[in-house]
């Protein structure tokens, strides 16, 4: 069954299909990282490395 | 003590704890001592190629086997051991929290340097898996998987108390190495073990190459890569004492590299026999990398923008900003590469040997070496002991790197040039191979330099280490922290965010493992059950037993490392080797030999093209048949014997695994052997061969040669009434 569909899939396309993927994705990712609100988050989340770590 | 919360909270919640640096103090020492050991091998074997009396006619050593233990110390035990340094050192302060179990730490420690050992002396008796980055046979590659495990537990069991909510970026890189590292070692490694050092894989011939592919490139982006744009990422807001210019950016660099990174490796086989649609996604995909790569880049760079001042003076700043920008040349020149036009000259040659050490020297060492800069002083309470020697090394090693990659610039367009240069009535203009290596030898010898001046850098750097160490201050009693524990920090904000955050590291692992299983099983997987109907030609037939004896020979001395078993589908290339390979000729090569670099000419369709005495000679002493070649002497193949009895037992796995031999080749396997043997040995003897090589590795290894690209042959009538 799995052969079978796999041997009619027009692979040809797959760049095209995946590089469709990856660019949903990102553009999610986006969107997401500009949530409302999100910056004083990430200003925080960025200080975590520099607090004092008593060295 | 420090209150590492820096909230005023109810004094009796705190806790108190320290850090287990004593373990990165040992992965330091790692770090230097294989450090040292893997640019003394890489020296070495530059020498070797400039001249070939470096080989000294030793059998450990000879090029063949001593490259992979180059390779092998500078990716898994220099920049392992540092890795895990830096690991080890950052997570525990990213999560306010000791490691999880000191004991599982030693456990990693001692294991890991273990098979290293072992791992050398196994590459140097020549048991290797013959696939590059992936040669240490079975035992050991199980004994990674555990010590990798153990690497696991300790790293998860520390994120599972840490004492920060939050996890910040570093963390992610951390956990999509230890995943994606796992299933790539995993996969590529399922093999079928013969005896106790050698094992055939699952996977055949374009299989094979697939899956080794996708492991070999995955492994510079999960093990050279990703860990250190981790390390990046906390050491260099560290040193430059600001924190990343954007984390945003830093999320995006994240999830698009792991996402895209997984699918490049076919970049490694194009105008192979690879299916098209395979190759064109591999490229897409390189090409694609190149914008999260410079987005990492310009991130890191810009941190160190508001610290600028004092990269001048400190060694820390001056090597992470150097580490930087050659990350960024080398993922510019890896899409570049990727590109087929560009593939079709540069590939084979020694540009890829150069793209490789801008991003292994010019990345991982210069970054190594900036973090060690700082963790030093850090961990031992101590000051530098020379920023003098520091500025030595540094330039030592910069110009060390670009004379390296610029020589092998030159090399490699060089002969991709003379490779494929064809006269006006369509002859090849250097039709004899070993016009083209003469041609780069001086390169090989300014390559030698290169590596050289980088080696001084590295013993100037351990002087300085050692000064320092021992100029510190001795008995500093132990830091001690405190930290309110997640529990004590969920009151504030309510029981549904809380569960979700102690989560996070689970379903964060779940989300980059997604990423990265996407590609590789969109990718793999229809290659897996397309081998049933990669075209099948019924005139390749699966090798004769002494065949098989040849063809292990032949991987245990390491010939793949310079010969390729691949033509490619270019004009040059089928008047140089004959027609293009095609995929069903491979299919009972396990594993597959396609090789990476043309050091020597292609192999592909070699059998038949020389008598056997010519190998015979060949062997022993190439110049004695080819007066400039560098290829090293074989003596000890004259002298060791084939170990006809483990023959039947590789045919019995190699018929388990779907070739098809049949019951009577099985059991005849020893007859079969010898007599073929026998055969090839009468041959010689004529031209006075003594009769003892009958049984001698050399005999196994002509019959393989022989062999190569001879079902395919178009024959002539006499050849097939001999027959
Ligand atoms: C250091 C790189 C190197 C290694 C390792 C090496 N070779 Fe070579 N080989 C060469 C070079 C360079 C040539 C071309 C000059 C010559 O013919 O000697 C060559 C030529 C050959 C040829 C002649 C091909 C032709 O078409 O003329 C054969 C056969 C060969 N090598 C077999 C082997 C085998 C088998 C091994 C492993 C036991 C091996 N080589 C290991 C570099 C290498």
């Amino acid at each position: 069954m799995i052969r079978e569909v796999l041997s009619r899939f027009p692979f040809s396309l797959m760049p095209t299909i995946v590089m469709l993927v990856f660019v949903v994705f990102f553009l999610s990712m986006v969107f997401w990282l500009y949530r409302r609100g999100s910056t004083d988050f990430y200003k925080k989340i960025e200080q975590i490395p520099l607090k004092e770590d008593g060295e | 003590m420090n209150d590492l919360t820096q909230k005023p909270h109810d004094e009796s919640q705190y806790e108190t704890f320290s850090y287990d640096d004593n373990l990165v103090k040992y992965f330091i020492y790692g770090t230097l001592f294989w450090g040292l050991v893997a640019m003394i091998a890489g020296v070495w074997a530059a020498l070797q190629l400039a001249d070939w009396r470096f080989n000294f006619g030793l059998e450990w050593v000879s090029f063949g086997r001593l490259r992979p233990i180059h390779t092998n110390a500078a990716i898994f035990a220099f920049v392992g051991n540092a890795m895990f340094a830096g690991v080890y050192h950052s997570t525990q302060r990213l999560c306010r929290a000791r490691l999880y179990n000191d004991f599982l730490g030693r456990v990693h420690f001692w294991g890991w340097q273990l098979i290293i050992v072992l791992g050398a002396l196994s590459l140097g008796m020549g048991n290797t898996m013959g696939k590059e980055y992936a040669e240490l046979e079975w035992p050991l590659a199980i004994a990674i998987a555990v010590i990798w495990v153990v690497f696991a537990v300790n790293f998860f069991g520390t994120l599972w108390r840490r004492r920060e909510r939050h996890m910040y970026v570093a963390l992610w890189f951390y956990i999509a190495t230890i995943v994606t590292v796992a299933v790539l070692h995993i996969v590529n490694n399922i093999s079928i073990p013969i005896d106790f050092m050698k094992s055939y894989p699952i996977y055949a011939g374009v299989q094979d190459a697939l899956v080794q592919w996708w492991y070999g490139h995955n492994a510079v982006a999960f093990f050279l890569t990703t860990p250190f744009l981790g390390l990046m990422y906390y050491y260099v807001p560290k040193a430059a004492m600001r924190p990343v210019y954007s984390y945003r950016l830093s999320i995006i660099h994240f999830w698009s590299l792991v996402f895209i990174y997984i699918w490049a490796g076919p970049h490694h086989l194009l105008y192979s026999s690879l299916p098209d649609w395979v190759q064109t996604v591999g490229m897409v995909f390189s090409i694609a990398l190149w914008a999260p790569s410079w987005g990492g880049m310009i991130n890191g760079l810009l941190t160190i923008r508001g610290a600028w001042a004092r990269l001048r003076t400190e060694p820390t700043l001056k090597f992470m900003a150097t580490a930087i920008t050659f990350y960024g040349m080398s993922t510019f020149e890896g899409p570049l590469l990727s590109i087929k036009s560009v593939n079709a000259l540069a590939h084979y040659t020694d540009w890829i040997i150069g793209h490789v050490h801008s991003g292994t020297i010019g990345w991982n060492y210069m970054l190594i070496a900036g973090i060690l800069f700082y963790m030093i002083p850090k961990i031992w309470k101590t000051e530098i002991y020379s920023i003098r020697l520091a500025n030595w090394q540094f330039w030592l090693a910069t110009f060390g790197v670009l004379l390296y990659i610029v020589s092998m610039w030159t090399a490699g367009v060089t002969q991709g040039l003379m490779w494929r240069a064809v006269d006006e009535a369509g002859r090849l203009v250097y039709p004899n191979f070993v016009e083209t290596v003469i041609r780069i030898l001086p390169m090989y010898y300014v390559r030698a330099v290169g590596g050289f001046l980088v080696l001084i850098s590295f013993v100037i750097m351990l002087y300085n280490f050692f000064k320092t160490i021992q100029g510190a201050p001795k008995d500093i009693p132990v830091e001690k922290f405190k930290a309110l524990p997640l529990i004590h920090q969920r009151v504030v904000h309510g029981e549904a965010a809380h569960r979700r955050i102690e989560g996070l590291p689970f379903i964060f692992s779940i989300l980059a493992t997604i990423a990265i299983l996407v590609g590789s099983v969109v990718e793999i997987i229809p290659s897996l059950i397309a081998q049933n109907f990669v075209e099948r030609d019924s005139r390749v037939g699966p090798y004769t037993p002494l065949e098989i004896a040849g063809r292990d020979i032949y991987i245990t001395e390491g010939c793949y490392l310079c010969h390729s078993q691949q033509i490619r589908p270019m004009v040059a290339e089928k008047l140089r080797y004959g027609d293009p390979s095609t995929a069903a000729e491979s299919i009972y090569d396990r594993p597959f030999q396609w090789g990476s670099r043309r050091i020597g000419p292609d192999l592909a369709r070699v059998g038949g093209k020389y008598p056997d005495m010519w190998h015979y000679r060949h062997m022993w002493n190439p110049r004695e048949v080819i007066s400039q070649s560098i290829m090293p002497s074989y003596e000890w193949l004259f002298k060791k014997k084939v170990d006809f009895e483990v023959i039947p037992k590789k045919i019995r796995v190699m018929k388990a695994l779907g070739v098809p031999y049949t019951d009577e080749q099985l059991a005849d396997a020893v007859i079969l052997a010898k007599a073929q043997a026998e055969m090839i040995t009468e041959g010689l003897i004529a031209s006075g061969v003594p009769s003892s090589v009958k049984d001698k590795e050399i005999i196994a290894l002509i019959a393989y040669l022989q062999r190569l690209g001879q079902d395919t042959k178009e024959r002539t009538k006499e050849e097939v009434v001999n027959d």
